[in-house]
């Protein structure tokens, strides 16, 4: 039974001719070689056969803990660098066979915005500059009218010009500089915003007022987002369908509405009963897991995340759960996935609290 | 007798009578804590950083106890103080600081100390955990002698001693095979393990109150839970007072038993928790726990974000610091900064016109 909102982003996408998803990710893998003395030669996959895929209008969320990948993956899907396997196909054309301009010219419809607003811009550099280099690099209209548009652009995002125009980075606090960072991104009429960890470098007040900003700019720009973040909250409000993310593999892929209130997968409902609340309320059937994240140099065999899942069997180290679809829309790797209530489903012997 | 004060010193405190914390303008009783001896007394602690030739105002009067067996949060964005506030307590501030005020441990006075008379508090006294671990932890020492390090100095024992005690806190902190463990380098360990280890030092000579800056903000939400409910099993095993120092406002209502919200170097509300749950008074804490995203919202929905953004800690403002963004401010709000009040037996806030 899927969720309205994926069906509508569906069929918005059906009325404007589109057929096609905006972003198709296949099979897409990174992996890298790391020599360290005493350990000699390794690879860590840290990416490891993802696909996934977001259509016109719709905002995908990529949550995670440390070292799942996914800002690897981001980076991938952006080219920087391209993936070793896989293919990253975007309005069409597979961004990892192009070269040089044809590589850029099909980059434009894709941007980023990362964490640290302060490391990401160039801090010699005023915002005027800052918005309009993308618009000098790729030539675009006269100097008049790209002056024009970065004034646009910085009102867009909450900016005065006259105000903000001849600051430097460092004169600006961590939102404003997040707010430069967006409307440069802007500046090329993108169709899609990849905002890695965007928000998580500021406070939570600035936090609301940026999160509110993507919205905003989502329908007066008409823009698909891929938005990763570690904060589940962020990612439920954000978005309109979540993947989790755990040492290299999507574990689920779900509506976001629909992931929250029944999900899946052990990892999910681990990460979703670890939240603390701020109304002090307990979880009820929180999972506890144990153990650490094991080394993406080593990854377990068979299911990757069976070494801390409560419901772990022996057929979950001999055999790799593939990816599934389980019902419109909702993607599972668990050769056991959970029922309704976690209680009920829970083997004997476990820790379910 | 202590070299301060000319006190005569305490005795170890585990049976002390009950020191009920009395109600005052400043610091409100807390319920659930008659009978729990005060630890730590602050009464309108000021901390002034000189800067690049700027004074910082990071801490404008902040008052406040921590008791015994319980938990006093402090929270806050960045900027309000909070940390500072926390350091001072230990005497971690740089040298040119400039702190008035009064922090009393265990009636003794801290304002002042010398280094010297420092390190009779620290450790056995007054501990914390640091929010980084990695970059609070030697990475050339393995742990087992980082744990033993504390020991050693405030106990004399022998290495060996230290070493077996350092062996057993391992264990205590939940890191398995403790003995093969204890040999290890910090960067042989996980983030969550190198916490563990952190809480093992600031644990190993047995403090009375225990200070945790921001203790898991390095670490994923699985982590946290475990790190978090460790800290709480490890306060109660020792009877200490716990200070929590976060920004994160559900670590707070979650762990917190007192919750005292800091904004501009002051505290701006402080309830025990189940009051401030069932009833927010400071538009400031009301405004920051209506931005955040919450699990029952709409998705695309707006935040109820506030404007503006937390004053310059270099500015003195004129009235209340939080006036600019206040949905509800008025004149007086720019003339007169509210003093913390006291509204019912538990509950304080710092405005005129309190929700």
């Amino acid at each position: 039974m899927a969720t309205s909102g994926v069906d509508a982003v569906r069929q918005t996408a059906r009325q404007a001719g589109t057929t096609a998803p905006l972003l198709d990710v296949r099979h897409v893998e990174r992996t890298f070689v790391v020599n360290t003395p005493g350990q000699g030669r390794r690879k860590i996959q840290a990416v490891a056969d993802v696909s996934f895929d977001i259509w016109p209008g719709e905002t995908v969320a990529l949550v995670g803990e440390t070292g799942c990948g996914k800002s690897t993956l981001a980076r991938s899907i952006l080219q920087l660098p391209r993936p070793e396997a896989g293919e990253v196909v975007f309005k069409g054309a597979d961004l990892v066979q192009l070269r040089h301009a044809a590589l850029r010219n099909a980059m434009q419809g894709m941007q980023v915005v990362f964490q640290d607003p302060f490391s990401s811009l160039n801090p010699r550099w005023n915002v005027l500059e800052l918005v309009g280099e993308p618009l000098a690099v790729h030539d675009v209209g006269t100097k008049q009218e790209r002056t024009r548009r970065v004034e646009e652009l910085l009102e867009a995002v909450g900016l005065d010009a006259r105000i903000h125009g001849r600051r430097r980075p460092r004169e600006l606090s961590g939102g404003q500089c997040q707010r430069v960072a967006i409307a440069r991104a802007l500046t090329l009429s993108p169709n899609l915003m990849v905002c890695d960890e965007a928000v998580s470098s500021l406070d939570v007040s600035i936090q609301a007022q940026i999160l509110n900003l993507f919205e905003d700019l989502r329908t007066d720009f008409d823009l698909s987002y891929l938005f990763i973040t570690h904060d589940l909250s962020v990612a439920r409000h954000m978005s309109d369908r979540i993947a989790v993310m755990y040492l290299g593999k999507i574990v689920e892929l779900a509506p976001s509405t629909e992931l929250f209130s029944n999900p899946l997968h052990p990892y999910s409902a681990a990460l979703l009963s670890s939240m603390p609340h701020s109304d002090g309320t307990a979880t009820p059937d929180r999972i506890r897991l144990t153990g650490d994240i094991p080394s993406a140099a080593n990854p377990p065999s068979g299911c990757r995340f069976r070494t801390r899942c409560p419901f772990a069997q022996q057929l979950c180290a001999d055999v790799e759960p593939p990816l599934n679809a389980v019902s419109e829309g909702r993607q599972v790797a668990c050769h056991f996935p959970l029922e309704r209530h976690t209680a009920a489903a829970a083997p004997a012997g476990t820790r379910v609290d | 007798m202590h070299p301060a004060t000319g006190d005569d010193v305490h005795s170890s405190g585990t049976a002390a009578p009950a020191a009920v914390s009395v109600a005052t303008a400043d610091a409100p009783a807390l319920p659930g804590t008659e009978g729990h001896e005060a630890l730590i007394e602050v009464r309108d602690l000021k901390v002034t950083i000189p800067f690049r030739g700027q004074d910082v105002y990071a801490v404008r009067g902040v008052t406040f106890d921590v008791h015994r067996d319980s938990t006093v949060v402090l929270v806050g964005e960045s900027g309000s103080g909070k940390s500072v506030t926390a350091r001072s307590m230990l005497g971690l501030l740089p040298p040119a600081t400039t702190i008035s005020g009064s922090v009393k441990f265990e009636g003794h006075e801290l304002v002042g100390l010398s280094e010297k008379q420092w390190r009779q508090h620290r450790a056995t006294g007054i501990s914390i955990v640091f929010q980084d671990p990695t970059r609070s932890l030697n990475p050339t020492m393995r742990i087992g002698h980082q744990i033993g390090e504390g020991i050693r100095r405030h106990f004399g024992v022998s290495r060996a001693a230290a070493l077996d005690r350092a062996t057993e806190l391992l264990d205590m902190v939940g890191i398995g095979s403790p003995k093969e463990r204890v040999r290890d380098y910090p960067h042989q360990l996980s983030g969550g393990m190198r916490q563990r280890v952190m809480m093992a030092i600031a644990i190993s000579c047995d403090p009375k109150v225990l200070i945790a800056d921001e203790p898991t903000t390095a670490l994923d939400v699985t982590t946290e839970a475990q790190i978090m409910e460790l800290l709480l099993s490890l306060q109660s095993q020792l009877h200490m007072g716990l200070l929590l120092i976060t920004h994160n406002m559900g670590l707070a209502f979650t762990y917190g038993d007192e919750i005292a919200v800091m904004y501009a170097g002051r505290i701006v509300e402080s309830a025990p928790k189940e009051e401030l749950v069932r009833h927010v008074r400071m538009p400031y804490t009301n405004g920051l726990l209506g931005s955040l995203p919450a699990v029952d919202d709409l998705p695309h929905s707006q935040l109820a974000a506030m404007q503006g953004r937390p004053p310059d800690a270099m500015t003195t403002p004129r009235g209340c610091a939080f006036q600019p963004r206040c949905p509800i401010a008025e004149a007086r709000c720019t003339e007169q900064a509210p003093p913390l009040a006291v509204l019912d037996g538990t509950h304080a806030c710092a405005c005129w016109y309190p929700l």
